[in-house]
């Protein structure tokens, strides 16, 4: 009898901090505003990612906030990076649903918060100028046989990493060291 | 044996290291003195060698099975910590104005028995004479984090942010300048010899005079990253400052406190510039840590009017250039400096690409772009070409070329 309430302690433990940092990892709400492009385009970048496909780009593409974004203009002085990555964080939740699961020989799934986060990074002949990060808590739930999802997004990511466009130009316009760089370009270059 | 899970569970809950954002999530022993109020008004500059930034750790003893870079988190960290104290905080730099100068360095280690990752950080604080006011040594470390860069970056915050209070403590108890605004002789140019001892070259670099004033022409690069610029003239060396800068087109313009003897042509007008398959040359110092303290000269030809896709202000030469040249003249047979020499296509991304290397792809800015800058920098240049002949030119390019010397 002793041993099964040790047990059940532990059990209960186990969930609490499960919940707690399940909570804790919950993305808070934000107010999203669309970007909408004010006065001429900025100038040419050359364009680089690694998010699969064309859509991003062609998205970044319909702002219309560049004069052009190109992925081959290597000899533009002017670049944006932008990366994707997903992180499994350490957290309680992972833990504690590990321990669950490893306690019901994988029964159980295992939940675990990921973190979701898109960086873009602004260039100027190479050197780093600028840098935007957004970030988003993702919540999987695997089997704990199976390997964890590294690559496909899930839709909540794909939105968040859509929104993300919005969020990296209007963060842009207000840089001030990337206004004066496009600024710098406009001096030397036609427009 | 409960309290042991109980323990356990909580030790793993707070395995994850939160990126660090600003300096007041970061935790540390030493409490503020009550009296101050932050930002303080004293503006500061922090100083990180070259040798902590380009800083190798390995973990598993020697072998590279877990190789960090903390070089980089460790100035991270700085930019992350020290805006929240002072009004006024960046890097050491010709224009970073400061009251106190603080010497950073660090030694950092990582133990893969339990995954910890750990620095000890050594922080000296100069007056702008070069006087030492405080130092203290702050060590801090973190276990079983995830991401490696997280947990450098976190463990650097805490240990500036811990030396920080310690300095601030230490400084409110005494004169207590730091809330005095900033004064106008904090923001002339400090004597880097003197705070920072003498300095070796990190870099090199190659730059021609464009007028009498000792004003020269270079590529951005060659001195962006510099705290302090030489120019090496006639066997002696001469501080050189920058008047005028250009990231887009990556040129400068330094001055130099002599008068040469010769200085560079440069075309007026379009009608000068070069043409394609026209013969031109180059002279610079590449190498310069193993080569000879003279210049070199290199010959080719204008291979196109452009450069790559998408650089609207190169053309592309065949003479042959290395590392060193960079800033340097491409001068026609008429002495005219017709461009500055800036790059060379990438072999790594060629051979990538295409499966083979490329020979003799260099680019140059084109003297309409060099005018463009010159004019919008209100910088003197003149046009005065020689009578068309290889050694005249060669002659007179050896004399304008100069090296340009970079020290951080």
């Amino acid at each position: 009898m002793f041993t099964n309430l040790i047990r059940l302690k532990i059990i209960l433990l186990l969930v609490v901090l499960f919940n707690s940092s399940l909570v804790q990892a919950a993305n808070p709400s934000e107010s999203f505003t669309e970007y909408v492009h004010q006065g001429d385009p900025y100038p040419p970048v050359l364009f680089q990612s690694n998010i699969e496909g064309d859509s991003f780009t062609e998205k970044l593409k319909s702002y219309g906030a560049f004069k052009s974004v190109d992925t081959d203009a290597m000899g533009s002085p002017i670049g944006i990076i932008v990366m994707k990555g997903l992180r499994m964080k350490a957290d309680a939740t992972s833990f504690s649903s590990l321990m669950l699961s490893a306690g019901t020989l994988g029964l159980i799934p295992v939940v675990s918060n990921k973190s979701f986060k898109v960086q873009y990074g602004v260039f100027v002949q190479g050197d780093l100028l600028s840098t935007f990060d957004y970030e988003m808590t993702s919540t999987d739930v695997e089997n704990m046989w199976s390997g964890p999802r590294t690559s496909e997004m899930k839709p909540a990511e794909e939105l968040f990493l859509e929104n993300s466009l919005s969020l990296f130009l209007n963060d842009l316009a207000k840089d001030r060291k990337a206004q004066e760089l496009f600024r710098e370009y406009y001096t030397y270059f036609d427009r | 044996m409960r309290y042991l899970i109980i323990a356990l569970a909580l030790l793993l809950a707070g395995c994850e290291v939160a990126p660090v954002k600003d300096a007041s999530s970061v935790q540390v022993a030493t409490k503020l003195d009550n009296s101050l109020t932050l930002p303080v008004a004293a503006p500061l500059a922090y100083y990180i060698s070259r040798e902590d930034l380009q800083r190798e750790v390995y973990g598993a003893d020697g072998y590279s099975r877990w190789k960090f870079y903390p070089g980089p988190l460790f100035k991270k960290a700085a930019e992350i910590v020290y805006p929240d104290f002072f009004s006024v905080a960046g890097p050491l730099a010709e224009d970073q104005p400061f009251r106190y100068l603080v010497k950073l360095s660090s030694e950092a280690g990582y133990s893969n028995l339990w995954g910890t990752f750990k620095v000890t950080v050594t922080a000296s604080y100069l007056d702008r004479q070069g006087s030492e006011v405080f130092k203290t040594t702050t060590d801090a470390s973190v276990t079983g984090a995830n991401l490696w860069q997280e947990a450098y970056t976190s463990i650097y915050a805490e240990a500036l942010k811990e030396s920080t209070h310690r300095f601030l403590n230490h400084m409110a108890g005494l004169n207590n300048d730091l809330q005095q605004p900033i004064s106008d002789e904090e923001r002339q140019t400090a004597d880097f010899d003197k705070l920072l001892g003498e300095m070796k070259p990190a870099g090199n670099g190659t730059g021609f005079f464009i007028n009498s004033t000792g004003q020269l022409l270079t590529a951005a690069h060659v001195v962006n990253e510099c705290l302090k610029t030489e120019v090496r003239y006639h066997g002696q060396n001469y501080p050189a400052n920058r008047v005028a800068v250009s990231r887009v087109l990556d040129l400068a313009v330094l001055q130099a406190d002599l008068q040469p003897a010769r200085f560079a042509s440069i075309p007026a007008n379009a009608s000068d510039d070069v043409a394609l398959g026209q013969s031109v040359f180059v002279t610079g110092y590449p190498l310069g840590s193993i080569m000879a303290d003279y210049p070199s000269l290199t010959m080719g030809n204008i291979s196109s009017l452009g450069g790559l896709k998408g650089a609207l202000a190169n053309l592309q030469f065949s003479a042959p250039v290395q590392p060193g040249n960079s800033g340097g003249p491409l001068i026609d047979y008429n002495g005219n400096a017709v461009g500055v020499v800036t790059s060379s296509l990438n072999q790594s991304m060629m051979l990538a690409k295409t499966g083979t290397t490329s020979q003799n792809v260099n680019f140059a800015v084109s003297a309409e772009y060099m005018r463009r800058f010159l004019d919008h920098s209100h910088v003197q240049y003149r046009y005065q070409p020689l009578k068309k002949s290889l050694e005249t030119a060669s002659d007179a390019a050896v004399k304008f070329t100069v090296q340009i010397l970079c020290y951080q």
